[in-house]
């Protein structure tokens, strides 16, 4: 049996726990089936080092074992505490000292050695000795990573270091747009890992409506955005987080879809198998493999057809060309001189709807959707001054037609709300 | 492909750099303390001994103490940290810390690197319409000359229009620059003089119409006030219509604490700040019945005084 560790070699297991620690935080090891208990203890002891500041321990109700959950109020914060995840990954001692002795030989810019001169030069300088198969194959490593570079010299491959940070023009404003962006940016924990390195820290921006989850899909985010720079088709195996089933889906990837409201990121792909678009969370793709290439300018045909149908795309369903219409005409009251923010609301929030006046104190919005549905949430923020809801849907003949079905779903859900409040 | 999970940002490179970086011969105790102020929780355990017991070679032991063989290095930038950095310089918030002079410059540092993403590949959906115009110069500038007097520690004064369109004039300590992903704005968090008061003001940049810097000394913008703890809102969530998942994320960016209370309902606390009230009510109310709210008291009623206006309009039953 292994000994537990505090660093990991494979994020995918952890970065579930995390996540279940973060989103629900009332999970306890019953809820984790499969695992053995051990790796379920193991995962909890890994993660409460990692963000001990964070980490809240609670018994459950039959106070029989316990939960944790991560408390992370994001917007008292100068990062992503999340971020903790991404600098775990384990190493050997060779690795280690490999890292710093290359690193300080190959510190001045004009510096350039091959693999046999690192190799006698980390005998000669620190006296320890290094096999020149180690030596090369790191070098080879961080060339691939870009910390070194590499050139040819006759016989002799010669390695010298990268750019480094302090040498780029404007750092210091580049450091401030960092610690912005790090919070708020795709992939922001590669900004995070620049901070780190300098040492600085953010004293001087925070986040609202931030969602601090995002970071542990950015892995997956950087496959999908590598297969959309490459014009590449790709295959993604995605878990469902109600009952773990695992379905392999394949298809072009055409952008990213991000709720700024619910938290949810999606990646919108092309099935040319049945013709549609159909968006898949992030949070559920496990894996993501690129396949074929795909023709620039098929590409740009299905970027353009997602683009002419987004219009009439509340969030992220019906975007398949064949779904039908449906139009929401919503009445709402506001007081004209104290509330014109109501107004402003069903104007910045409406996604490019139409909004007019119709009477004192009244106004109608409308918008031709591809699933009203998804609207709800948003109309329900209104309640209070909902003064009437209308929802047309195209028939068998393509024409508008009243859905009084849907209206009724909508009125019912607010029957059950005056019920529950006993109004 | 560029990789993400590397040992190159493992922490524990990071530290271990930093006690390199140390002038002179460090002790086992200060070693002890830099991996316990910077280390993760059991970093004492782990990475401590390989230091002490010189596993890795970096140190000659003397008398007890330990000289760094090496002095710290300075990492080079990865090609995924370029790539990351060439890809924001297009992001038009860049704007705002860089003029088009040190634009121009860094892409040219960057001109080898390949951007990870264009702004086109994202979609932000539900963001809200009327988000701030980071082309407009004047923005620039008194975004600039905030940041300036955050980093300086200076004090401001601020011509602002309020919400009823008028115009004022407002002395403030700002002490940070919050950006909202909904609503793609800046707002300035600082301390306000208001009489001989100090409260603390949020306001929005898009509203300010000019600022200079002041001579009034920072040190002396203290709140009159303690801050007000945060209010608890207690949630029950019925798990219909994936409620309960949706409703997880959607409160992600609130402290919370929930409860398993049977297979279809849980107990959730929301802990919030009194500014966000109007905000949470809406997103609660946006559930409609698979959550209730069970508490506090002040919650409750804003939440019975919307439902008792939504029921007096003849459409509502």
């Amino acid at each position: 049996m292994s000994e537990f560790q505090e660093l990991i070699k494979n994020i995918d297991k952890c970065r579930d726990y995390v996540r279940d620690f973060f989103v629900y935080g009332f999970k306890s090891r019953s809820d984790f089936p499969g695992k053995s208990a051990r790796t379920y203890d193991d995962e909890r002891r890994r993660i409460v080092s990692w963000l001990p500041e964070y980490v809240r321990e609670d018994f459950t109700e039959n106070e029989r074992s316990k939960n944790i959950s991560l408390q992370i109020d994001q917007k008292k914060l100068d990062t992503n505490p999340l971020f903790s995840v991404w600098q775990t990954k384990s190493f050997t001692d060779r690795d280690l000292m490999l890292h710093f002795f290359l690193l300080k030989l190959l510190e001045d810019k004009d510096a350039a050695y091959s693999a046999a001169e690192l190799t006698e030069l980390i005998m000669d300088e620190y006296g320890c000795e290094a096999d020149l198969q180690s030596v090369r194959r790191k070098c080879n490593e961080y060339a691939e990573e870009g910390l070194l570079t590499v050139r040819r010299e006759g016989k002799s491959v010669l390695y010298s270091r990268g750019i480094r940070f302090d040498e780029l023009p404007c750092t210091e404003e580049l450091t401030d747009m960092i610690r912005c962006f790090q919070l708020d940016q795709p992939l922001g924990i590669v900004g995070h890992s620049i901070l780190s390195e300098r040492d600085e820290a953010n004293g001087i921006f925070r986040i609202k409506h931030g969602f601090p989850s995002f970071t542990l899909e950015d892995e997956i985010l950087l496959c999908l955005l590598e297969a959309m720079r490459e014009n590449r088709a790709v295959e993604v195996l995605i878990q469902s987080n109600r009952n773990r089933r695992e379905v392999l889906k394949s298809g072009c990837p055409l952008k990213i879809f991000v709720s700024t409201r619910s938290g949810r990121r999606y990646v919108c792909m092309y099935s040319g198998k049945r013709n549609s678009f159909p968006c898949f969370r992030l949070d559920q793709i496990k894996e993501v493999k690129c396949t074929d290439p795909v023709p620039e300018k098929e590409r740009k045909t299905l970027l353009a057809r997602l683009e002419e149908r987004s219009v009439y795309v509340w969030g992220v369903s019906g975007i398949t060309e064949n779904s039908g219409m449906q139009k929401l005409v919503l009445t709402i009251h506001a007081d004209e001189d104290s509330e014109a923010y109501i107004v402003q609301r069903l104007i910045r929030e409406g996604e490019g709807g139409t909004v007019e006046r119709t009477a004192a104190d009244t106004f109608r919005y409308e918008k031709t959707v591809t699933d009203v549905m998804e609207m709800f949430p948003w109309i329900r923020s209104f309640i209070g001054r909902i003064e009437g809801l209308k929802i047309y849907g195209t028939d068998g003949s393509g024409k508008m037609k009243e859905d009084a079905e849907l209206e009724s779903r909508f009125y019912r859900d607010l029957q059950k709300m005056y019920r529950m409040y006993e109004i | 492909m560029d990789k993400l999970f590397s040992e190159i940002y493992n922490r524990y490179f990071l530290i271990v750099n930093r006690i390199l970086s140390h002038r002179g011969k460090i002790t086992a105790k200060r070693m002890g303390e830099v991996v316990q102020k910077d280390g993760f929780g059991e970093s004492m355990l782990f990475l401590l001994p390989k230091l002490t017991e010189n596993a890795w070679e970096l140190f000659e032991e003397e008398n007890g103490e330990y000289r760094p063989k090496l002095r710290g290095v300075k990492t080079p930038l990865s090609r995924l940290q370029k790539r990351w950095l060439a890809t924001l310089l297009s992001d038009p918030r860049a704007a705002l810390f860089l003029d088009e002079k040190q634009l121009l410059s860094l892409r040219k540092s960057f001109q080898d690197s390949e951007t990870l993403y264009d702004q086109s590949d994202f979609r932000y959906f539900d963001r809200f319409s009327d988000g701030d115009d980071y082309a407009d110069e004047g923005y620039r500038e008194r975004f600039r000359s905030i940041l300036k007097a955050i980093k300086g520690q200076s004090v401001i004064r601020i011509r602002y229009e309020s919400r009823s369109a008028r115009y004022i004039s407002l002395t403030v300590r700002p002490l940070y620059l919050e950006y909202s992903m909904k609503n793609d704005c800046y707002r300035l968090l600082g301390i306000v003089r208001s009489g001989s008061r100090m409260r603390k003001s949020i306001l929005r940049l898009s509203r300010m119409k000019s600022v200079v810097f002041c001579r009034d000394e920072a040190e002396a913008f203290v709140l009159t006030k303690e801050e007000p703890k945060q209010e608890k809102l207690v949630l029950r969530i019925s798990d219909e219509r994936n409620a309960m998942e949706r409703a997880m994320l959607q409160f992600a960016d609130y402290r919370k604490n929930t409860q398993r209370l049977d297979d279809r309902s849980y107990r959730c606390e929301i802990f919030y700040d009194r500014e966000d009230e109007t905000e949470l009510l809406i997103e609660v109310l946006s559930f409609g019945p698979m959550i209730r709210v069970e508490g506090d008291e002040h919650f409750l009623s804003l939440v019975k005084e919307r439902l008792k206006k939504q029921e007096a309009f003849p459409a509502s039953c």
